[in-house]
């Protein structure tokens, strides 16, 4: 086992940090003594795996923070919850009074939607569906429209699909290619995202100051406090 | 184009720094490809989640010392990519289950055999970072792993200097009697 001096000149030999005469000196020792060069070299050895440990705990927890575990049937319960605080949030901002012109009401009322927990389950055809999600969660909506457009030509019936690339537009502002999407969606109330589609389009048609069709759609919605005050604002 | 390319040398030099949020972004992006090939190669998820974590060291380590500098994001990609294969072919010979076929790829760019053995010795210092004490833990993350000096992990964590250096000491020994013991 080394000295603690040794340790310190290891330490200062490795970072570079020694001056040219105690370099040469620490070198003339390592080829003349090999108690010194064995300790050395153990010293090096190990704290460049202790190193790499290091880094591999940081590691662990990025793939913790990342590749989030939770079951597909998990996600369907949170969808309502999300809603829910969604409008939550919205409640705080209603009592306070508003202007009454269509853009600013969208700017107002859209919340974008937060995303789907990432699988870390069994390998599935999901696993191309799940990536795109960590760009769209991380803000690459260009990058998740990418992935989810090819599987979407694949499987052009799939809901899901259907509303996340919807999601994504419009966080791109292609408010276009989004009404396209939900106007499909909206006709299909089995769908898991019917009210939200339904929910997103109103906004859309609020946005191109469609007031009219806006408030057919939301009056086709369950009541809730978010859809009601809309209407009351828009009356 | 040019802004392009210093974005991509802006997220190198972060990379090269182990910035967290550059490595969590090449983690996103990159692992389900890893755990894909991996689950259908004969390999476990705990299986990829190691490979791949290794490789991204592997792939530190040779941007660190500048033995591999790419040009953008899909050199980077496909290089961390080529090390997990590697990394795995490797493994999938010592288990005995070599695939000749995916071995034709191997002149792809030229990487050395990977010490399986370091591996090993890697995982057992991590299993027991677990189970060491505040503040051995920060003085030896700060130290070796984020390099910084005395003075400055001294100032941080309101020690002297000369206190510092002997506990930083008696926490690098008291690790090593913990790892060798499991290791012999």
């Amino acid at each position: 086992m080394s000295t603690i001096n040794n340790e310190i000149m290891f330490d200062k030999y490795l970072r570079n940090q020694l001056t040219d005469s105690e370099r040469l000196r620490f070198e003339q020792k390592l080829t003349e003594d090999v108690l010194f060069k064995t300790d050395f070299e153990k010293h090096r050895a190990f704290t460049n795996h202790l190193h790499d440990a290091f880094f591999k705990e940081e590691l662990n927890q990025i793939h913790q923070s990342v590749i989030v575990k939770k079951s597909k049937t998990k996600y369907r319960l949170l969808i309502p919850a999300i809603a829910a605080s969604i409008a939550l949030l919205l409640g705080v901002f209603f009592w306070q009074e508003y202007t009454h012109s269509s853009s600013y009401l969208y700017q107002s009322y859209y919340t974008p939607d937060p995303g789907l927990p990432t699988v870390m389950g069994k390998i599935t055809s999901n696993y191309e569906f799940n990536n795109a999600m960590v760009d769209y969660k991380m803000g690459d909506y260009k990058k998740a429209l990418q992935t989810w457009n090819t599987l979407l030509k694949k499987e052009p019936q799939n809901d899901t699909l259907q509303y996340f690339t919807a999601m994504a537009h419009m966080n791109l502002g292609n408010f276009k290619s989004a009404e396209t999407q939900l106007e499909i969606l909206k006709n299909n109330n089995n769908s898991a995202f019917y009210k939200e589609s339904k929910w997103f389009l109103a906004l859309l048609y609020l946005k191109a100051d469609n007031k009219q069709r806006a408030l057919e759609l939301l009056q086709s919605l369950p009541k809730s406090q978010q859809t009601e005050k809309l209407i009351k604002q828009l009356n | 184009m040019k802004l392009k390319n210093t974005l991509f040398t802006q997220f190198l030099e972060k990379l090269k720094m182990k910035d967290n949020k550059a490595f969590t972004k090449l983690y996103a992006d990159n692992f389900h490809k890893t755990q894909n090939f991996i689950c259908s190669n004969n390999g476990s998820e705990r299986e990829a989640q190691d490979i791949f974590q290794e490789g991204i060291i592997a792939l530190w380590h040779r941007l660190h010392t500048e033995k591999f500098v790419p040009q953008n994001h899909s050199q980077l990609e496909a290089y961390l990519f080529q090390i997990v294969k590697y990394k795995w072919f490797d493994i999938l010979k010592k288990k005995q289950l070599e695939k000749p076929l995916l071995y034709e790829e191997r002149s792809f760019i030229e990487i050395e055999e990977f010490d399986l053995e370091k591996e090993k010795r890697i995982t057992i210092i991590e299993e027991k970072l677990a189970t060491l004490k505040e503040p051995c833990k920060t003085i030896l993350k700060l130290f070796y792993y984020k390099k910084q000096s005395y003075k400055t992990i001294a100032n941080q964590l309101k020690y002297n200097e000369k206190t510092l250096k002997t506990m930083k000491y008696r926490c690098l020994k008291n690790l090593k009697k913990i790892v060798n013991v499991n290791n012999k």
